[in-house]
């Protein structure tokens, strides 16, 4: 447009002289163009669903004019069965909300709001200078800690690991709040986490849904339960809460919370009184069968089960005659049940149930918790080694339950601890999400340097210097697995990367650039890939050759594929435990400091000055913090609340509606009651949510408080996220 | 309309593009003063009081007033956190508030049936004010140097189906927002420039009727 730059027409002009020498002429943002858009022209690309949920959908992406059009699910996999859920559905609008983290930006004081715009390379180069000052004072990169977790399951987001591996040696938060119990349980029983595919419940005669909630966080399953009644299935429901699950189920059993143990004891107990176990399958099978049973027989009783649940006798032995009976009988166990003191030891129980009942490695039964047995991938953006010469000799690991707590001890000015001087955080809010919200506030305020990556402005990144703009699934490549059912995703871009978003692998391979630019040799990881290329690399060739593929382009066809041999877990019965059998008598159980056998452990004692239990279960319309960011979300639902029964709140005089404070001895939150019947009398119910622009925050109240099983599989123990105690008063 | 107008007009439009571009927010008070008085000299015949009621919050911010622009500008337009005033024409038009929609995208066909397109497409969404800022100057600035018709009747299209069909909203959304000075002032000359827009069509009206 050089002709026009003259502006004659404009010579009287006293500010154009001076507008002209502020930034860029007009017109320099456009080029001329022979096209006008023509509607119609569309195409459609496989994506994935990287949220942290059962379900990880394959997604159709209709695209057109470089935009995304629609979603919805991919037919080819059988679990998504063609459709997404309400907060799939959405994603359009979270792509394409104005209020997504565009650039990167610094902060000139953390929490002031002060943020201003800056490139990419001032953003690399200001980490770069924070990560040679860390090695120059401390001789290693140990003051640097990561803090990320599941905000994106698509394996490339590993590389946030790899940047840091790709240092030197770091802090790592290791663990995982939700599920460790659980996992050590099963890790204990079967020597590691293997679900069936929960496709063939549809050959299940009986299921029971143990502490899982489905219907509000994985609604594909409904779709197989659903099946699974027309084929005949009974579906019972164990919940201290009445969900939308249990709504829908042929029978309901209201447990009191953290006593599932003592059910799955009793009803084994019952069938081993009445015969009805697999004395076969046991003895072919696994290993301390008869302890087990000799503990049935000289420590359970039905009445005491009873007592324990507060579930009548009647009920508990009409329940262990159905399970036994219907053959097979599955047990779904939920993550809920496990996030308590005794969670882990109530997952053996119920384990054993299943095996002593014959329910395991048979087609439409198991005790299915989760797998990990289809990530048929490389996790090649993470495995890197750090540069030559290293300080620190390996990594550091700090407990991500415990995360704040641990901060503040390494920077209490102990000069024989090595202090966490920088702070990156990924795929996580957790100001948000971690318990003891004032504590994280306080940690963070003891780190120097805080860079957080994310694609949403929130408390994490309020406490940050640095934040670094994200894209989205639809702006890069991701491969997918779930913890769950047993398909491989791939997802191809469907649109450019919005604004200046880059992706993890991005974000490391420029930082690397930098880094090696300034210090050369100060970062292995390697900076000459295409994201197409990282994702090709990221699938295994297992996976090609189960599939009979050659190789990623073939997964692109359909988007998705299935690993298969896994529609009864365990069939085979080779057991990865030591014994290589099922072990009812774990010696590995008890070097942990836990009983061998899977015993009746007692639940939290209940404080008499907070006698109310705080339940925190998942909401529906959102996922721990996202999605509840979108207008959309807030249009339906933007205001906390807490689920009280209507005896309760009479007790404490608190009508429907009412404002009031819910608090213990280490915070307290103000919000409306709701009355509601399907909470237990004892307890209250606030979801686990953020909500925008809102101070408030249930994790004020949650105390980081240790479940009993998670160090031997994931290094730290769970969170008793439900043993927590409050009381509640009216405003 | 006189071409006086029109060359004001182009001026006011740079001003507000440059500013949404985010172009003055580091410019040094010195030169930030001498393009406000220039900017006044230039509008001496202006006659809407809107208009000269942002000149003169401009003139009577503080150097450090015009330092914290940044920050300001920031919070309102671009990030990180939820943007207080949007400068996105489909923030406003589309029910959802959703980018990216058939909002932006028939901005999009307006440049293309001008012969342009944006260079950073589908990376920033079209119907950025900044860009229809500069798309409304290319227009303005075609007419005033070419006289060719099709270019002042594109740019009061332009302005009457698009720009101005939000701006106003979005400059509510300003004064409930900011107590920056000069944000506030930019909010005043669009204001202005949507109202003497609003007054020469109905004059035009009047014309064609009388
Ligand atoms: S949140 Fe879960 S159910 Fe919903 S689209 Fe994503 S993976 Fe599917």
């Amino acid at each position: 447009m050089g002709k026009f730059s003259r502006r004659d027409f404009l010579k009287g002009s006293a500010a154009l002289g001076a507008l002209v020498g502020v930034g860029t002429g007009v017109g320099s943002s456009f080029k001329k163009t022979k096209k006008v858009s023509a509607a119609g022209n569309t195409k459609q690309v496989f994506s994935a669903c990287p949220r942290n949920c059962y379900d990880t959908c394959s997604i159709v992406t209709t695209v057109g004019d470089g935009t995304i059009k629609f979603i919805t699910g991919n037919k080819n996999c059988t679990y998504t069965n063609g459709r997404l859920c309400v907060k799939g559905y959405t994603y359009p609008n979270y792509v394409y909300s104005p209020d997504r983290v565009k650039y990167p930006m610094k902060q000139e004081g953390r929490g002031t709001g002060k943020w201003t715009r800056i490139t990419w390379d001032e953003a690399f180069e200001m980490i770069a200078n924070k990560i040679f000052e860390i090695k120059k004072e401390y001789g290693s990169t140990l003051p640097i800690a990561l803090n990320k977790y599941s905000g994106t399951f698509n394996t490339l987001s590993y590389g946030i690991e790899g940047t840091l591996s790709s240092i030197g040696y770091t802090t790592r938060a290791q663990g995982t709040p939700c599920w460790p119990a659980g996992i050590d349980s099963q890790t204990f029983d079967f020597g590691t986490i293997v679900n069936s595919d929960p496709e063939a419940m549809i050959h299940s005669k009986y299921i029971l849904v143990w502490g899982a909630n489905p219907a509000w966080n994985s609604v594909h399953s409904m779709n197989i339960l659903q099946k699974a009644k027309e084929n005949g299935a009974k579906v019972v429901v164990i919940d201290p809460i009445l969900t939308d699950t249990a709504a829908n189920a042929d029978e309901y059993i209201e447990i009191k919370t953290s006593t599932d143990g003592a059910l799955a004891l009793g009803m084994a107990k019952y069938i081993l009184d009445h015969n009805l176990h697999d004395m076969d399958w046991m003895r072919k099978n696994s290993v301390g069968y008869q302890e087990y049973l000799n503990y049935l027989n000289n420590n359970i009783t039905l009445e005491w089960a009873s007592e324990k649940t507060g579930i009548p006798v009647e009920v508990i032995e009409r329940l262990a005659r159905e399970y036994a009976a219907a053959k097979p009988a599955c047990i779904w166990i939920g993550y809920g049940m496990q996030r308590h003191t005794n969670g882990g030891a109530a997952v053996r129980s119920i384990d054993a149930l299943a095996a002593m009942s014959g329910n395991v490695g048979v087609l439409g039964g198991g005790a299915n918790y989760a797998q990990l047995d289809s990530w048929l991938v490389n996790y090649s953006a993470m495995a890197m080694s750090p540069p030559e010469g290293s300080g620190g000799g390996a990594d550091r690991m700090i407990n991500i339950n415990n995360f704040p707590a641990q901060v503040l001890d390494l920077n209490s000015g102990d000069p024989n601890k090595i202090p966490i001087k920088m702070l990156w955080v990924a795929g996580r809010n957790p100001i948000a999400q971690d318990p003891e919200t004032s504590v994280s506030y306080k940690a963070f305020d003891s780190i120097d340097f805080v860079v957080t990556a994310d694609l949403w402005f929130n408390e994490t990144v309020a406490q940050s210097d640095l934040v670094l703009p994200i894209s989205s699934i639809f702006e890069t490549w991701g491969v997918h697995a779930s913890y769950w059912h047993y398909w491989l995703h791939i997802n191809e871009p469907a649109i450019d990367p919005l604004y200046e978003t880059k992706c993890d692998v991005e974000i490391a391979m420029g930082l690397s650039k930098k880094m090696n630019e300034m210090e050369p040799g100060s970062c292995t990881y390697p900076t000459d890939r295409t994201m197409e290329e990282w994702a090709a690399m990221e699938i295994s060739q297992d996976f090609l050759n189960s599939k009979g593929m050659t190789s990623y382009k073939d997964l692109l066809k359909t988007g998705t594929a299935k690993v298969e041999g896994y529609d009864a877990a365990w069939a085979d019965g080779v057991f990865r435990t030591p014994s290589g059998k099922y072990e009812f008598l774990s010696e590995k159980c008890a070097s942990f400091g836990h009983h061998a056998l899977p015993v009746y452990v007692e639940a939290k004692e209940v404080p008499t000055d907070r006698p109310i239990r705080l339940l925190t279960p998942h909401w529906k319309y959102g996922l721990h913090s996202q999605f509840q960011n979108l207008s959309w979300m807030q249009s339906v639902h933007n205001e906390p609340f807490v689920e009280i029964h209507p005896e309760l709140a009479q007790k404490k005089g608190i009508a429907d509606g009412d404002m009031v404070k819910v608090h213990n001895h280490i915070g307290f939150v103000e919000l409306r009651a709701k009355h509601t019947l399907t909470v237990p009398k004892d307890a209250v119910v606030i979801y686990e949510a953020w909500y925008k622009d809102q101070k408030f925050n249930v994790n004020y109240l949650v105390e980081a408080t240790p479940a009993d099983m998670g160090s031997c599989a994931t290094g730290q123990a769970g969170l008793a996220f439900h043993d927590q105690f409050v009381n509640i008063d009216k405003l | 309309m006189g071409m006086k107008n029109l060359q004001r007009y182009y001026i006011l439009y740079l001003f507000l593009q440059k500013f949404y571009a985010g172009e003055l927010n580091r410019l040094d008070f010195e030169t930030w003063e001498n393009l406000i008085q220039s900017l006044q000299q230039d509008c001496m015949d202006e006659e809407n009081e809107t208009i000269w009621q942002g000149l003169r919050r401009f003139v009577e911010s503080t150097s450090e007033q015009q330092e914290q622009l940044e920050f300001a500008f920031n919070s309102l337009f671009v990030g990180p956190g939820k943007l207080l005033a949007p400068p996105y024409e489909s923030a406003y038009l589309n029910e959802n508030r959703v980018l990216m929609q058939q909002e932006t995208l028939s901005v999009r066909k307006f440049y293309e049936q001008a012969g342009l397109e944006l260079i950073c497409k589908n990376h920033e969404p079209d119907d950025h004010i900044a860009f229809e800022l500069e798309f409304v100057c290319y227009l303005l600035g075609q007419y005033l140097q070419t006289k060719e018709k099709e270019m002042i009747q594109m740019y009061h299209t332009f302005l009457k189906t698009h720009l101005f069909r939000w701006a106003g909203v979005h400059c509510e959304a300003i004064r409930e927002h900011s107590d920056h000075p000069i944000c506030l002032g930019i909010a005043d000359l669009l204001d202005g420039l949507i109202q003497n827009g609003q007054t020469e069509e109905t004059m035009k009206e009047g014309n064609q009727n009388g």
